[in-house]
């Protein structure tokens, strides 16, 4: 490998390093350092004040939540859409796979809106829900839902090319030696996926903290109630309060570059162990 | 324990796999499934296994109950896959552990009984000291030795085996066979095996089951299947054979320019009939030595291993494939454009109405 063997002048090589370094400084790198560097403008004290706002904590409360229900919800979808894809032949399974990209192809925005249509007080189900006392829109469950809708590939991508290269041999071998279908999901399918499982939790938990248009369309923008992470800095930042903006930014960033330190950690152990293909 | 199968068939989207045959197999025979791909053999040990089910009136029985409809787990049977399906999360001795640990509680072994199972598994394959390494880890050979001890652990009642040692290289395929010989002397236990591989067929099993298009072609000892074949499709599937058509009538016979006799004399004169014969089947030398020799010129010599082969075009057209030991190879002197004369000492023939082939040897004395 390397230079000689492929070919191509030093000069290339060391251009194309210098183009994809200078690419990922100036649209990547800077940014960051400037969220940081513009929330420790005024001060650490000034930093740490902007979270002594309890519509922030209520914002990071409501994150969390969100991101705690949409997390094993698409655990389990991406476990049985992949399972169902990558073990069994029935009609309109391109179409499922079609479908599960859906959320990448739309718009969160669209996204959003469709869930006001559907449950909003004008929307098809918004008389049945008024009339039962129960609130969708401009509230928890519509937030819920629409972080469910935006980070649904995410388990389900990683999972089913796995799944359709490793087969079925080995659960077939589990069947034989008298596993019940429990024991062969838990003992056999679970850890030889779970490398792949992982990662793509890591993945939707990052999506699903900082989700910003279809949760913007649904949220109502109720400052303590239904703002999350990334609707209160948008708020903080119309506010011209820079620094609180910058500052729980900076949380968002911070919880980006775990994820990525955690899904560098999961690629090298998948390597090592030859788990993820 | 015995395998009873009646009336089995199976189709997949109206195209048959299974023709609706039965079969027995006696209790702690070594049996082997053997045909062509697509002739059924493996959906055969499926149904048997329970990892697929026959179509409506198919029966399964094992020792005389009825297990068709018994999922594959309720049904304690080993099964071995082609490619292994070990565990790869799972190091060799949880491997072999697998089938005692997930039995319901009450019939779970104790943790040193499982112990001593395994190692007593793992002693049997001869892999002891491979207990803590991963499948990934092992060799082909090894790895089915695991599969193999790892079907064994759940003591079954009728091990099968699909394709064994089709994805192994040559020399470990040797090994395993002549291995999975012994271990079924040791254990005795009934063992079915799917193969396309003859030669393996002929050698580990105590009888073969020749399959072909979803039809039973014959049942019978290795040896009674490649001397007294029931079928020409046996004759053409068990190693090589060459074809003559030709004709009987009386008790002597004609194909090429030979002339032989035959046992039992043909009714109708001047029946058209075929003639097949094996490698071994011919008398070959540089001179004319029996009266119906016919002469032949040497395509192709090919004296790799213990038997030389050689390819021969008959002046009057046809080609044939006749045996030599290497010890006549050097006295006849033949290579590729030698002139030889060739000639049958033993065939098999038959005609439409009789179906099934007559062994014959001739016996007219050399000229």
């Amino acid at each position: 490998m390397g230079r000689r063997t492929l070919g191509e002048p030093g000069w290339m090589r060391a251009l194309l390093i210098a183009l994809t370094l200078g690419f990922l400084g100036l649209f990547l790198l800077v940014p960051l350092a400037a969220v940081f560097a513009e929330a420790l403008r005024k001060g650490f004290g000034a930093y740490m004040a902007s979270f002594d706002d309890p519509a922030a904590l209520a914002a990071i409360r409501l994150t969390l939540t969100a991101a705690a229900i949409a997390v094993p919800a698409n655990v389990i979808f991406g476990l049985a859409a992949s399972w169902a894809i990558a073990r069994f032949e029935f009609r309109g399974k391109s179409l499922l796979i079609t479908l599960i990209d859906l959320p990448f192809a739309v718009s969160p925005v669209i996204a959003g809106l469709v869930y006001v249509l559907l449950f909003g007080l004008q929307g098809w189900c918004g008389a049945w829900l008024a009339a039962h006392d129960l609130q969708v829109i401009f509230a928890v469950p519509g937030i819920v839902l629409a972080t469910i809708f935006v980070t649904f590939p995410f388990v389900a991508r990683e999972l089913i090319p796995l799944m359709q290269e490793q087969g079925a041999e080995e659960e077939l071998a589990a069947l034989t030696l008298g596993a019940s279908g429990w024991q062969v999901f838990r003992r056999v399918t679970l850890p030889k996926v779970r490398w792949a499982l992982f990662y793509g939790v890591i993945l939707c938990n990052a999506r699903a903290l900082g989700e910003f248009g279809a949760v913007s369309v649904v949220s109502g923008h109720i400052r303590g109630r239904t703002n999350t992470v990334p609707l209160h800095i948008e708020i903080l930042y119309n506010e011209y309060n820079f620094v609180a903006a910058f500052a729980v930014a900076s949380l968002l960033a911070l919880l980006a570059l775990v994820t990525i330190v955690a899904k560098a950690l999961v690629e090298h152990a998948a390597r090592r162990r030859g788990a993820l293909a | 324990m015995s395998i009873e199968v009646r009336a089995l068939a199976k189709s997949y989207g109206g195209r048959r796999v299974l023709t609706g045959f039965d079969l027995d197999v006696p209790d702690g025979e070594l049996v082997a499934l053997l045909g062509p791909s697509g002739s059924g053999k493996t959906t055969l040990l499926r149904i048997i296994a329970g990892l697929e089910f026959p179509d409506a009136g198919g029966r399964v029985l094992f020792d005389g109950e009825d297990v068709t409809t018994h999922a594959v787990g309720e049904r304690q049977i080993g099964f071995v896959f082609q490619h292994y399906a070990l565990f790869r999360h799972l190091d060799v001795f949880e491997n072999v552990a697998f089938g005692l640990r997930v039995r319901p509680r009450a019939l779970r072994p104790s943790e040193s009984d499982i112990e001593a199972k395994v190692m007593h598994l793992l002693a049997l394959v001869q892999l002891e000291r491979f207990s803590r390494h991963r499948p990934s880890e092992l060799s082909g050979g090894q790895r089915q030795r695991v599969a193999l001890a790892r079907a064994l652990a759940i003591d079954p009642k009728v091990l099968l085996l699909d394709e064994p040692f089709g994805a192994l290289d040559a020399q470990v395929r040797q090994e395993l066979r002549r291995w999975l010989r012994k271990l079924h002397e040791e254990i005795h236990v009934t063992s079915l095996f799917v193969t396309h591989d003859q030669e393996e067929a002929l050698e580990v099993a105590d009888r073969v089951v020749l399959l072909n298009e979803g039809r039973i072609e014959q049942v019978g000892t290795p040896d009674a299947v490649y001397h007294q074949p029931g079928s020409e499709f046996v004759l053409g599937f068990l190693g090589r054979v060459d074809r003559f058509e030709g004709v009987v009538a009386g008790t002597s016979g004609r194909f090429g320019s030979w002339e032989v006799e035959v046992s039992r004399p043909h009714s109708a004169p001047g029946s058209p009939a075929r003639f097949y014969l094996r490698p071994h089947d011919w008398e070959l030398d540089v001179e004319p030595r029996h009266r119906s020799a016919a002469a032949a010129r040497v395509l192709e010599v090919q004296s790799a291993g213990p038997i030389v082969r050689v390819e021969l075009e008959l002046d009057s057209g046809g080609r044939l494939q006749a045996e030599l030991s290497q010890r006549r190879l050097p006295v006849l002197g033949l290579r590729a454009g030698s002139r030889a004369f060739v000639w049958p000492r033993s065939f098999r023939w038959l005609t439409d109405e009789s179906g099934v082939p007559r062994s014959e040897h001739t016996l007219a004395a050399p000229r």
